[in-house]
């Protein structure tokens, strides 16, 4: 599928951490069109497996996480206003002013309100927690209607900017799960070096919980791991952050697989795909930290796309990027370079 | 409620909860038909069944403190074992498990801001070696409490998590179920969900089910939170360490009809669902809660209808999920 069509399809099913039914049930769809077998594991992980037909062919797993941040519903007021804390790391201070969607008996809209600015004292804007805040539905019987434990989502959906750059509240890692879906149609029909086995990882924002069991479950020998990392944007610093459009990051870490990560790199150069060199001392906070110990180990590499604004609702990124992590992982799946 | 008391009363700070474990061994065994204890400590009581494998998971230890040096005349300082403010060890008595009693002090009068260096422990030695014949660095000592009831309420140092073991005793007791059921008493809870972990790997559940406490939100000035104490057993939708199953969650629900229940999510900390639901490729896992005023402190609060509302929902859960 093009691109920009698929990343657009990709954000509209939401899929707060551990409510991610309805675009677990897209990916299972689209996983169904390209995989002999497809599966959904007890925390919800999709897993899809496509033979390589070699004998004795060695196990690649590649993962991307489809759950998203949002709210969870903790109590309610009086006047209907719901307090809500966030599942998953975001900076409460986007918050005020959000529309959002509260999956109830039926969806309701609603939006985030603050106390005004003039109302408040010196310095409380800086001291902004959750608990200031509510959603406001203006529906008053809201007992009727909402349970503590509900969700909420952000309706910030695809935009298209100029050019290549896109915007959304989930590329953050929908970009990976795109990548995931693209690598499939195009080794469709083609030698692979590796029998292949795709996850759609639930519960990576709550600490990688999805990718834990999905890779046991696999138990591969080899994981590529599909995210996304921090793009350059008007006040980022010169390391830590990566230019958008000039290609995927392939990361180095001492938690990391040299070899295969050398593997990606030099097929990127043979194949001449652009790319970005990116450096983590410690834990990715990717799911390769928990797919490389969740059985008895494996080799790990980790290609992330650059992103503006992560963990907002306006997350930002460059089709191009897309789609050259996807070329760079086509080619290693058929082979490449690299000897397994 | 005289079980409920032998039972908090019972020494088992985690890595140490030896003496509860004897205590719960006695009352389950009646009603499983094997008894083993893990590498890790962990009380595991199988009833034999045809049906779904069911691991029910309750944590034994407690809160503690334990020494890690003692001074030339005789004082000890310690660590937290667990979730344990300076503020509630002040000026209280503690207990080893060799029946030394010390009491908990701070250093000067008490700042803004109290420190875990400035606190220490006095068991009434007069010297080093006097202290050193008595405990022990490394040993472990819990903090003494009385058992008292205050109307319908209960209140007692380690509620957290007796109460969850009790309800899980009371419960195995009238389960008529043809289920597989585990009944799993856990260790090293408060260190990090350590025995429920390997517990649930040696298991390999079908469907899992933690009990244990929750906070509450209904004390003057608390952190707004929805659960009450007296407001019914807590199913639990999620905490720092899990977001339970959402299809035993509505079954759960559902089988709570015609007792009083609330939905619980609790901002911080954790429980045994948490290691338990990520096990291998993961198991399907809820969470019952009872609620408790005071967590961590010597005066746990819990409500005996909650507790009994409980018991209700973890037998039908057996029963009928």
């Amino acid at each position: 599928m093009e691109t920009r069509k698929l990343l657009k399809i990709l954000n509209e099913p939401y899929g707060v951490s551990g409510s991610e039914d309805s675009v677990s049930d897209l990916i299972q769809e689209l996983f169904q069109k390209h995989c002999d077998k497809v599966q959904k594991d007890a925390l919800g992980n999709i897993i899809g497996y496509i033979p390589s037909g070699k004998k004795n062919a060695k196990k690649l797993m590649i993962d991307a996480h489809i759950d998203e941040l949002g709210l969870i519903i903790t109590g309610m007021e009086e006047r209907g206003f719901l307090l809500f804390t966030p599942i998953g790391g975001t900076d409460v201070k986007i918050l005020p002013g959000c529309e959002v969607t509260v999956f109830g008996k039926k969806p309701l809209y609603g939006v985030i309100g603050a106390k005004p600015p003039h109302l408040q004292t010196a310095g409380e804007d800086k001291k902004l927690k959750a608990t200031d805040m509510a959603i406001d539905t203006g529906v008053l019987n809201i007992e009727d209607y909402v349970r503590v434990g509900d969700v909420a989502v952000y309706n910030s959906g695809f935009k298209a900017l100029t050019g290549d750059y896109v915007c959304a509240r989930a590329f953050d890692d929908r970009a990976g799960i795109a990548v995931l879906l693209n690598f499939l149609e195009a080794i469709k029909g083609k030698a692979l070096a590796f029998d292949i086995y795709v996850c759609a990882a639930v519960q990576e924002e709550l600490g990688l919980r999805g990718a834990k069991t999905a890779g046991f479950n696999v138990d591969p020998d080899y994981s590529i791991t599909l995210d996304v990392t921090f793009g350059t944007s008007f006040n980022s610093t010169d390391s830590g952050s990566f230019e958008l459009g000039k290609g995927p990051t392939i990361c180095m870490s001492p938690s990391l697989s040299k070899e295969l990560t050398d593997s990606l790199i030099s097929i990127a150069k043979q194949k001449e795909i652009p790319f970005q060199y990116e450096v983590e001392e410690g834990g990715t906070g990717t799911n390769a930290w928990a797919v490389q110990t969740a059985h008895s180990g494996c080799k790990s590499a980790l290609v992330s796309v650059p992103l503006r604004y992560m963990h907002s609702t306006c997350e930002v990124l460059n089709i191009k990027d897309v789609d050259d992590a996807t070329k760079i992982l086509t080619f290693f799946a058929e082979g490449g370079t690299f000897n397994a | 409620m005289k079980l409920l008391e032998q039972l908090c009363l019972a020494y088992g700070p985690s890595g140490a909860e030896g003496c509860v474990r004897e205590q719960i061994k006695n009352e389950i065994a009646p009603y499983a038909d094997e008894i083993s204890v893990d590498a890790l400590g962990n009380l595991i009581a199988h009833k034999k069944g045809s049906g779904k494998k069911i691991m029910l998971a309750a944590h034994m230890d407690e809160i503690g403190l334990m020494v890690t040096y003692i001074d030339d005349k005789g004082f000890l300082r310690f660590a937290q074992v667990g979730w344990l403010p300076p503020v509630f060890t002040i000026n209280r008595q503690v207990r080893f498990e060799n029946g030394v009693k010390g009491v908990v002090a701070y250093e000067k009068e008490m700042e803004k801001e109290l420190k875990q260096a400035k606190l220490f422990i006095d068991i009434g030695a007069k010297s080093r070696e006097e202290a050193e014949s008595m405990v022990k660095v490394g040993d472990c000592a819990v903090m003494v409490s009385e058992f008292t009831e205050m109307n319908d309420r209960v209140t007692c140092k380690a509620m957290d998590n007796r109460a969850g073991c009790y309800a899980l005793i009371k419960a195995a007791q009238e389960i008529n179920s043809s289920n597989d059921i585990y009944y799993v008493f856990t260790t090293q809870e408060e260190i990090g969900l350590r025995g429920a972990k390997t517990a649930a790997f040696a298991i390999e559940p079908d469907l899992a089910l933690s009990v244990d406490t929750t906070m509450t939100g209904d004390t003057p000035e608390s952190d707004k939170m929805a659960v009450t104490l007296g407001g019914g057993v807590a199913i639990k939708v999620m905490d720092g360490s899990i977001i339970t199953n959402s299809y035993l969650r509505k079954r759960m629900i559902e089988l709570a009809q015609g007792i009083p229940y609330q939905l619980e999510v609790l901002i911080d900390g954790g429980t045994d669902g948490g290691t338990i639901h990520t096990s291998r490729g993961g198991v399907m896992t809820g969470g019952i809660s009872i609620p408790t005023r005071y967590i961590h402190s010597i005066t746990e609060t819990v409500d005996k209808n909650d507790l009994k509302n409980a018991i209700t929902l973890i037998k039908r859960f057996c029963e009928e999920v």
